[in-house]
């Protein structure tokens, strides 16, 4: 008998093979009645999983289902075509499909497990694989099911498309005898440095970015039929700060590069010079993801399949409504009501989300945004083409133009940060009576002080999961990826009042701007990327803080994105440590520092100790947690998030008396001078599996 | 034009060396097994797949260790064994000294090739080079065997169809058809997820047919679609793939590009196209092709081919509407072109044409004469290495390829290969095809209209009277049937690294009922006569449902037959069967039907049968017509047999799609101006006007029917 979870777990196996065969390395087969048939094997298909039954190893019987979904809209979707949540006519397929999964009651786990199979047979790949991973992630009784990492079941939204065909080699190859030799990816394959945005293919292309991207849409999906699955607590403020913090760690990896800040994509009736030639091809539909050449412009959107009839001009008009709405500091309800606005509700306006307080009017510039952009190529379905990588969660930062929209996006959500609406902080709201950092610095692992050290790294990730019809057996792709040495933050704090809890708020930002000057504060604030946020006692006197940087609270570990892959990480203690849901969401650790330069670039190291009764929120027992990692980025499961303060405080508003960080510098607060330096080598990750 | 002249001397060097020296050796080893010679064929198996694995149903090569690619190296006698287990015959291959690949080798494994590259054609021609000079058949092998797992698949398999055409001790070799080799060129991938699928999961004996999509490439709203039938048809796209294995514009042996009248009937089989398309488009309600002719304006056309690259695993990059060509600059490729050349090139034709006179490299003036003009022209035209000034007149035609096909990347910022435009076996998806060479062909026009008019003497054939043509088909006289039908093609061998097994799938293409001309001809001359046949069919009426101006529907002829005829004494009614056609090649040729294919499919025994793949599809002999009925004119001539013939001896040579394609090692066999009685200008104003004794017209219509039929269910 295998256990329910287990067998939930290879429901994840290998999307796009039908159920018939068997799942999982073990060699398992779900046994299948008649019920959980679909057209294609309507036939055969009892003879055949009867057959592959003999082979099997173990075998999953399945409960039968006293009634069967009838997934009216789901169903329409093809089995080989490509899933958007940002399309509408796909997103309610999807609230269809999770109401579904959700409504089973808690812990019928049999019959959830059934459902899900038959859902799984009959409905597009990627559907299922969205819906089913709300669903575990949003039940009560499958919170211990992991997350399968997404690039190891659909491998070719993260990787070359040349990666298969040499994958599929290996598979068969190998399954003879020949050493399983990992596939090199190369880094530069989408561009070259002739297009001067390739510069930044590393960070827009990285493995773990999008699949930070990917996640925090699963963990804040914009729509469902049970609003509690959207309605988290401060999603709208989640859903602004963190791609705030996207487009701040962008801009500053452009100046690594020597490339200005990103423009804005403003006036939508211009051509966009950025081109984007993504070079992945999709295993579901069996096509290559449309490139958008250089100097395309929008074009209205009129594709009934997707459920979009949209024009340049809505889009316009609805811009139009939200920018009133942050001028005049006032949200209109759709019962005709007004609210002020805050920004929560703007996140959720411009997102949008269903609780936008009035979707007629402020319509959903965020998500219309994407789709404009992804379907430039074929606004009218005349050529039946799909959606590029801007439409895909998990491909979508990939493209340069994704930061063009982020930043317009931004830009509205700091227009409402600069406007009288919003208050500056008072120096009580950002003081700290009797706590006054003395020092603070970072240590380097290889002994330098003040200075960061990147350097490549190449990792293995194992394909097999999502490598549909071809031999068993792991067979692994090889990244090359940013990386940096360990460090540690050091910070001295004299505390002359009595002993208190503080949260440590630690920021990096570049000295200077593109054209080498120093920044006024009201420009660098947005060039501040949060590296680390943590609540510590203090006690009446000296104190010394010293903070790992693989404890950053923006961050997920290094073996989330790329698993141990070793000897040692095939244990299964070990893997059940990094298994639990949340942490999937999360910046990944290996961006977590700036690109530098191999000359060293200046950094503006800031760090503040912030008064803990302002920040504290009232959370029922923390030790509960099963998954803390990345909560700056991702908020915590099921619970409020864990700092009271507008996020990207203090930086997150202009300061009404600094012109620049030196001004603002509080006893409580500390600059410090660092320069991050890349060495420009490469090193094995020593949790390949061979080197 | 830098490239251009960089290639050559190389090639020059390379094809003295073989040609003194080889020919002696062919003599000495032609005496090969055939079951040797037929291994070869075994290296079109599975292209991506290492040649260590099994190939065809039950072999498997024996390599030398020394042959096995570095990461296989120190597993070689493990995957000998393993595979070995289970083949049944194993061929042991020659340990050889291996000849200098270093310059094929500089194309990586995965890209893209095509002969409109001009790095690629030097690298192709030295590849050929070494394979046609091996000294036997089991010297070929090896450097097969060694070739195969190491150099670009496309690549290989190019070059050794090249080869094995041309080599005197693999003749009578047939090479399997490309659409099943590379299945990827032909048909939208999502098939062969399905054909995984199956070859995985359904026992070889359940096996039902896929069925490729039709119309999966645009929808009805771009009315370009209507014609997407003929210009995604397999047969169409295989046909003009193997015209230019043919017919290479480039080779290091120049007696395979200088074929007897290569430039003419290059001239002419794209006139042909270009005609056949037209009616095709007048059958959909659009109107002739618009002549792509001002190199600064916008393409409208944009055309999204949803085919993956199995060997470089890549979608083929799409075209949006409204791209423009830009200059181009890809070192990679060693392009460097700008647009002003392409016009600098035309002008020059026109100038030629305007004076009737090249310009020869030494800068004397070579006058275009009425009967080997168009030949000349041709080869400047296309251009191949026969061009008697390609540094003044460049390389227009395959240029005009290189530059639409490189228009999303022109530099190589991209790091994007070329579009289906240039590649022989998918530019013919394209719309833009069609404007650009009937903008080559405007040119051609240029200079037909130069020439004078037959004259009554050189049309008529005194004494022999044609007194009626006309259409005998299965629903009544001088009606045409047409109607989509189903064939099925097999996959299994284009699928890398699935398990073994036939897996077939199905497609949709046109098809007309099978039908006769009856043409009576009476000769008064009093003694046996022979004569040659000569049927060409044309459009009516116009985009906008006009008579159609003489001039215009000349050049809209399609030629439909031509063949040589007794005429005795007296009256004679000839009936002729239009799958007799010398144009197209029977279904069989394209598509190999499973029934009747000698052993299992996939097998050596029936890869050889009968194969000579140049010809147009004969699926696609008649245009679609419309459900009303299409109107079309019937034409036949017969012209004196004495003033046409060419002697030969055809024996043994696949000569039944001369018309288009020519006969293997042999001179064109009619002496006439290739399109003759149509290729020049005439004062007539209509087609009655214009017939002598000898000709006779019918009206006639093509009837189409919107239904599907399997093959075989004849109805």
């Amino acid at each position: 008998m295998v256990d329910v979870v287990d067998s939930l777990k290879l429901l994840f196996d290998r999307p796009n093979e039908p159920m018939l065969s068997p799942k999982g390395d073990d060699n398992t087969l779900f046994q299948l009645t008649e019920q959980f048939l679909n057209e294609d094997y309507m036939n055969n298909g009892i003879e055949i999983n009867n057959r592959y039954g003999e082979m099997a190893n173990k075998v999953i019987p399945l409960k039968e289902l006293s009634q069967l979904p009838q997934f009216n809209l789901a169903r329409r979707l093809p089995a080989d075509a490509e899933f958007s949540t940002f399309l509408p006519a796909h997103q309610e397929m999807a609230d269809e499909v999770i109401d579904e999964l959700l409504s089973v009651p808690e812990n019928q786990l049999q019959d959830f497990l059934s459902l899900c199979v038959y859902a799984r047979v009959n409905l597009n790949p990627q559907l299922f694989n969205y819906c089913y991973s709300v669903a575990l992630m949003h039940r009560k009784d499958t919170k211990n099911v992991p997350i399968q990492n997404f690039a190891e079941t659909f491998p070719s939204k993260f990787m070359d498309s040349q990666v298969f065909a040499q994958a599929r080699e290996s598979a068969a190859v190998s399954a003879q005898g020949a050493p399983r030799v990992p596939i090199i990816i190369p880094r530069d394959y989408t561009a070259t440095d002739l297009d001067v945005e390739h510069r930044l293919a590393y960070f827009r292309e990285d493995i773990g970015v999008n699949l930070h991207h990917w996640h925090w849409h699963l963990v804040y999906p914009f729509s469902a039929r049970q609003r509690q699955v959207v309605d988290k607590d401060r999603r709208g403020e989640l859903f602004f700060y963190m791609h705030q913090q996207i487009i701040a760690r962008y801009n500053g990896e452009r100046l690594n590069n020597a490339l200005a800040r990103v423009k804005k994509f403003s006036n939508w009736d211009e051509p966009i010079p950025e081109g984007y030639f993504p070079k992945l091809d999709s295993l579901t539909t069996s096509r290559g993801w449309p490139p958008r050449q250089a100097n395309m412009v929008w074009q209205n959107l009129n594709r009934p399949i997707d459920g979009l009839n949209i024009t340049v001009a809505d889009m316009q008009r609805w811009r139009r409504n939200v920018e009133e709405a942050i001028a005049t500091g006032i949200a209109q309800r759709a019962d005709g009501t007004t609210q002020a606005l805050d920004i929560d509700t703007l996140g959720n306006i411009i997102e949008s989300s269903i609780l936008s307080p009035n979707p007629q009017l402020y319509g959903a510039l965020h998500n219309n945004g994407h789709s404009f952009a992804a379907y430039m190529h074929d606004p009218t379905h005349r050529y039946l083409e799909s959606f590029s990588v801007m439409a895909d969660e998990a491909t979508t930062m990939r493209d340069p133009f994704f930061y063009r929209w982020h930043a317009f996006v931004d830009d509205l959500f700091q227009r409402f940060k600069e406007s009288t609406h919003v208050r500056s902080y008072t120096r009580s709201e950002l003081e700290n009576p009797g706590v006054q950092i003395t020092s603070a610095r970072v240590e380097s692992s290889t002994g330098g002080q003040n200075t960061l050290n990147t350097f490549w790294t190449q990792s293995d990730v194992d394909l097999s999961r999502g490598l549909d019809f071809s031999n068993r057996g792991p067979v692994y792709a090889r990244f090359t990826h940013l990386n940096h040495r360990p460090f540690q933050y050091v910070i001295d704090v004299n505390n002359t009042g009595n002993a208190r809890r503080t949260t440590v708020r630690i920021f990096i930002a570049p000295k200077f701007d593109e054209r080498n000057l120093p920044w006024a504060l009201s420009d660098q604030r947005k060039m501040f990327i949060e590296m680390d946020k943590f609540v510590i006692p203090l006690n009446a006197g000296q104190n010394t803080i010293v903070r790992q940087s693989t404890q950053s609270s923006v961050t997920i570990p290094f073996e989330q994105t790329f698993r141990n892959l070793s000897q040692q990480g095939n244990d299964p203690r070990q893997t059940d440590l990094t298994s639990f849901n949340y942490c999937g969401c999360g910046w990944p650790q290996h961006m977590l520092v700036p690109k530098g330069t191999e000359a060293g670039t200046q950094y503006d190291l800031f760090v503040m100790l912030s008064n803990y009764d302002l920040d504290s929120v009232n959370n029922p027992d923390g030790s509960t947690l099963s998954c803390v990692e990345a909560s700056s980025f991702c908020g915590l499961k099921d619970k409020l998030y864990p700092d009271r303060r507008s996020m990207g405080y203090p930086f997150d508003r202009p300061s009404s008396t600094a012109a620049n960080i030196q001004d603002f510098i509080l006893p409580n607060m500390f600059r410090q001078d660092i320069t991050i330096r890349l060495q420009n080598v490469t090193e094995q990750n020593p949790k390949n599996p061979t080197n | 034009m830098a490239f251009s002249l960089t290639g050559q001397p190389a090639f020059i060097e390379f094809s003295r060396a073989n040609f003194f020296f080889f020919p002696l050796q062919y003599l000495s080893n032609t005496k090969m097994s055939d079951q040797s010679r037929s291994n070869l064929l075994l290296f079109f198996d599975r292209p991506t797949e290492p040649c260590f694995m099994q190939k065809g149903d039950d072999a498997i090569f024996q390599l030398p260790d020394n042959f096995y690619p570095d990461k296989y190296k120190t597993v070689s006698s493990t995957l000998a064994n393993r595979f070995g287990e289970n083949a049944q015959r194993s061929i042991p291959v020659r340990n050889i000294a291996l000849p200098d690949l270093s310059l094929p080798m500089e194309l990586p494994y995965n890209d893209q090739f095509s002969l409109f590259v001009p790095k690629h054609r030097k690298m192709a021609g030295k590849l050929i080079d070494i394979f046609m000079g091996m000294r036997d058949v089991d010297d070929l092998q090896s450097i097969c065997s060694y070739c195969q797992m190491r150099l670009n698949p496309y690549m290989f398999n190019y070059c050794l169809s090249v080869a094995i055409l041309h080599r005197e001790d693999t003749k009578g070799l047939n090479i399997p058809t490309f659409a099943e080799t590379f299945p990827d060129k032909f048909m939208d991938p999502k098939v062969f997820r399905r054909a995984r699928e199956v070859s995985t999961i359904v026992p070889v004996g359940n096996r039902l047919p896929l069925v490729i999509p039709q119309n999966y490439t645009a929808a009805d709203s771009d009315p370009e679609q209507r014609v997407a039938y003929f210009r995604e048809d397999i047969g169409i796209n295989l046909h003009h793939w193997h015209w230019h294995l043919v017919y290479p514009f480039d080779a290091a042996d120049r007696a395979i590009v200088n074929k007897d009248r290569r430039g003419e009937l290059f001239y002419y089989m794209h006139q042909q196209i270009i005609a056949r398309y037209s009616a095709e488009r007048l059958c959909n309600n659009l109107g002739r092709p618009k002549r792509y002719n001002d190199f600064r304006s916008p393409i409208e056309e944009g055309y999204f081919p949803k085919l993956d690259s199995q060997v470089a695993s890549r979608a083929w990059p799409p075209r949006f509407a409204g791209s423009t060509i830009r200059d181009i600059d890809r070192p990679i490729d060693q392009i460097r072109s700008d647009v002003s050349q392409l016009e600098i090139w035309r002008d020059r034709f026109l100038q030629a044409i305007e004076t009737m006179s090249v310009t020869l490299p030494n800068g004397r003036q070579m006058p275009l004469d009425e009967e080997t003009g168009i030949d000349v022209l041709g080869n400047l035209m296309e251009s191949s290495i026969i061009s008697r000034n390609r540094g003044y007149y460049g390389d227009l035609h395959n240029m005009g390829h290189v530059f639409i096909s490189y228009s999303h990347d022109p530099d190589h910022r991209n790091l994007e290969q070329f579009g289906v435009m240039g590649d022989s076996a998918t530019a013919m998806r394209d719309p833009i095809f069609y404007r650009w060479h009937a903008y080559i062909d405007d040119i051609f026009q240029l200079y037909k209209n130069k020439l004078p008019p037959y004259p009554a003497e050189r049309l008529d054939f005194p004494g022999i009277r044609v007194s009626s043509i006309g259409i005998e088909g299965s629903s009544g006289a001088n009606l045409l049937n047409t109607q989509w039908e189903q064939s099925t093609v097999e996959l299994g061998r284009g699928l890398d690294f699935t398990p073994r097994g036939s897996v077939l799938a199905r497609f949709t293409h046109l098809q007309h009922d099978e039908f006769n001309y009856v043409i009576d001809v009476n000769n008064s001359s009093g003694s046996d006569m022979m004569g040659t046949v000569r049927i060409f069919m044309a459009p009516i009426l116009d985009e906008g449902g006009n008579q159609l101006s003489f001039d215009e529907q000349r050049r809209l002829m399609i030629e439909l037959d031509k063949f040589t005829e007794a005429l005795p004494a007296g009256t004679r009614t000839i009936r002729r069967r239009s799958l007799d056609s010398s144009v197209t090649i029977p279904y069989e040729r394209t598509f190999r039907n499973q029934n009747t294919r000698p052993g299992d499919p996939g097998s050596a025994q029936s890869a050889e049968f009968d194969f000579c793949g140049c010809g147009w599809p004969h699926h696609m002999l008649i245009p679609k017509g419309t459900d009303r009925g299409y109107p079309i004119v019937v034409f036949c001539m017969i012209s004196n047999w004495n003033e046409d013939r060419v002697i030969q001896d055809l024996v043994g040579s696949c000569n039944d799609a001369a018309s288009y394609c020519g006969i293997r090692d042999r001179k064109y066999p009619d002496r006439r101006s290739m399109g003759y009685p149509f290729d020049r200008p005439t004062p007539a104003s209509s087609i009655t006007d214009f017939m002598t004794p000898n000709m006779a017209v019918q009206q006639c219509t093509i009837r189409f029917t919107n239904a599907t039929r399997q093959r075989g269910q004849q109805g």
